[in-house]
């Protein structure tokens, strides 16, 4: 048998000799290998092709794909589904509390007073304005930069009006815009959870104001289009 | 009542009538599929905006300043309505109304400022020298081919963005791609202030002698020459790649 | 327990008919445990990440659609692989890609490498460069081959799915892993 016949029979006779060959193919394919080096070493090969590729690792999407999913079965619940899924877990927050138990030692008590102290001391103190490195406590919610309360507060008020029309879209125009906000509000709140750790670092603190941005621009497309 | 052969010419005349009808139908400028508009503008000052829903958008300027403003749209699916208007200063709007997916491809003079939206869908520009913004709001690649102009806006959402034209002195080009990637490519004795970022890709800002202000893994500042053109680009999942065109 | 316990804990049978209530802290965790095999096979068989981004999310919007329908029969694994690939297929069928392409050149490549095998060496495949050779193929060869050693589709069902004979899923699957060989050896 030659060898360009015998490397085209070796997938067969690797996955299944039985099966797709007949006996005496069988038998002057191994007595071809016997004496060939060549065919043994593409046959080694292939087989290790073969194993390998059972072996592959998986790999893993972005974190920002399960929300992208969230937000459209959410939209296709109904109503009294979603209240379902509200209620979920089945025990309420008080019978969750008493039927925790709690390993709290001194040091870690000791260390969560005076954390409450330096939230109260710095809660009170006044709210500075334009300041670097600083982050701004209004009306209780954390904002990490001057105008973002602002910001936030009018991105929501035109999101909600976008949602409110949304479910007239067709779905794959509905699909592209929530995968699109979530990509955006996942890097933001990235973003900020960076910018919470590091108040002073400048550079993502544009970064945030750039995914404001972003999501701006994204509203303000779909108002173009006057959907 | 009527004779064979009034008959047949009845039969006759009938098919005709019919195969006219089709001619004329399938012939006229604005069919179900195809829709094509000429304006004159100045090449001095003209403007186009184009608003896409989903689709793309070609804009190629000719060689020749030819004073025209040539629209071809196709239709793909749904029914969308194309639209195009042109103000009395000479501006031409063309709008797309409607739900489906149009196609256009339009020559202009090179000369023309561009003003280019889709929501979803490709953007490609070539040879132009007038001021122009590309933006898709979602999907879509944005490509800019041999371009003189002295500025360059151009977003996507997660489309790659590729230019490949002059940095011409005070121009300012602004790239952005949510998660694409950003590829520009300058004639080796460009001359430009370059801020570029990029969180999670690499940033390969090969062959240019840059004189750096700032680096760090996310963003570069930096200049080439005296830094005159100013140069924006921004990835936030992308990378960002800035090529020396020979 | 709290209820992520309770979840982490039950079935994907039940945690599929949960879902199917509406139950969406049950279909998180469904998608916690197979996302990734998922993402895998659509990234594999796509080669492109946004892409294979886009059919996981379909898939798994399509299987919160589709969750009712599962009575058990089956493992939910094979259930859902199924659904899945069937859902790449109709990606490519929309796109258009040719399942069949094919080389002219794959035969002499073969040649090539019978003359050139005595100096071969890779009996250890590295898996990160197989993963990106795998990438590299045309996407006929490669659909083959992802179905085939991969997911662990038999012939016969890899014909069925793709609509083409057993024979020519045999050949595509050959070419698929000389080809393999080929990209894997140019890199040593």
């Amino acid at each position: 048998m030659e060898c360009r016949v015998v490397v085209s029979s070796l997938s067969d006779y690797i996955d299944g000799r039985d099966m797709w060959l007949s006996v005496s193919e069988v038998r002057e394919i191994e007595t071809h290998l016997g004496t060939c080096s060549n065919c043994r070493s593409v046959k080694l090969d292939l087989t290790e092709i073969r194993t390998a590729a059972r072996e592959l690792p998986l790999h893993t999407p972005q974190r920002a794909l399960w929300t992208r999913v969230a937000n459209i079965i959410e939209t296709e619940l109904p109503k009294s589904e979603r209240r379902t899924r509200l209620e979920m877990p089945e025990l309420g927050w008080w019978e969750r509390f008493k039927s925790r138990k709690f390993t709290i030692s001194l040091p870690q008590l000791v260390g969560a007073g005076a954390l409450a102290m330096a939230l109260i001391a710095f809660g009170t103190s006044n709210i500075p304005t334009g300041t670097p490195g600083r982050n701004y406590i209004t009306g209780g919610q954390m904002a990490l930069l001057p105008e973002e309360d602002q910001i936030k507060a009018d991105l929501e008020r035109r999101l909600a009006a976008i949602n409110a029309r949304k479910v007239k879209w067709d779905p794959q125009i509905r699909n592209d815009f929530d995968k699109h906000l979530g990509k955006i509000e996942e890097s933001l709140k990235d973003s900020r959870q960076k910018l919470l750790t590091n108040p002073g670092d400048m550079v993502q603190r544009q970064m945030v104001l750039t995914l404001y941005n972003e999501k701006r621009q994204l509203l303000d497309d779909v108002e173009r289009l006057k959907w | 009542m009527f004779s064979k052969c009034h008959l047949s010419s009845l039969r006759f005349v009938s098919a005709l009538a019919l195969g006219l009808l089709f001619v004329t139908v399938s012939t006229s400028q604005v069919s179900a599929q195809n829709y094509s508009k000429t304006f004159s503008v100045s090449p001095e000052s003209c403007g186009l905006e184009v608003i896409n829903q989903t689709g793309s958008i070609k804009v190629v300027g000719t060689g020749a300043n030819t004073g025209k403003i040539i629209i071809n749209a196709r239709k793909l699916d749904g029914d969308a309505q194309v639209n195009a208007t042109q103000t009395p200063q000479g501006k031409v709007k063309v709008e797309v109304t409607g739900r489906g997916t149009v196609d256009f491809e339009i020559n202009v003079p090179p000369t023309v400022n561009l003003d280019l939206f889709t929501y979803k869908g490709t953007i490609v520009v070539a040879n132009l020298t007038g001021s122009i913004r590309a933006r898709i709001t979602t999907d879509g690649n944005i490509q800019f081919a041999s371009l003189r102009s002295p500025k360059v806006e151009a977003h996507s959402s997660s489309g790659n963005i590729v230019f490949s034209g002059e940095a011409l002195p005070d121009g300012e080009y602004v790239l952005k791609s949510f998660s694409g990637s950003v590829e520009v490519a300058f004639p080796a004795n460009s001359d430009f202030k370059l801020s570029a970022s990029s969180p999670s890709g690499v940033m390969d800002l090969g062959g240019f002698p840059l004189k750096f202000n700032r680096q760090t893994n996310q963003l570069v500042e930096a200049a080439c020459g005296a830094g005159r053109a100013k140069v924006n680009l921004w990835t936030q999942e992308g990378s960002i790649h800035l090529r020396r065109k020979p | 327990m709290t209820a992520n316990a309770i979840n982490n804990a039950a079935s994907d049978y039940e945690l599929a008919q949960a879902s199917a209530r509406g139950n969406m802290a049950a279909f998180e965790t469904l998608y916690e445990r197979h996302h990734r095999r998922v993402y895998s096979l659509c990234l594999r068989m796509v080669a492109n990440a946004t892409e294979a981004e886009d059919l996981t999310q379909e898939v798994f919007v399509q299987l919160f659609r589709k969750i009712g329908s599962f009575r058990g029969e089956s493992a939910f694994t094979t259930w859902l692989h199924r659904l899945t690939v069937n859902h790449v297929l109709m990606h490519f069928r929309k796109r258009g890609v040719r399942m069949e392409k094919t080389t002219e050149e794959g035969e002499i490549s073969e040649i090539q490498d019978i003359v050139q095998s005595m100096s071969e060496r890779p009996r250890f495949v590295d898996r990160i460069a197989l993963d990106k050779a795998i990438g590299d193929l045309p996407p006929g060869y490669r659909t083959v081959f992802v179905l085939h050693d991969i997911e662990g589709f038999e012939h016969e069902e890899v014909a069925d799915l793709l609509g083409i004979s057993v024979g020519t899923s045999k050949s595509q699957l050959h070419k698929a892993r000389m080809r393999l060989r080929e990209l894997l050896n140019k890199k040593i």
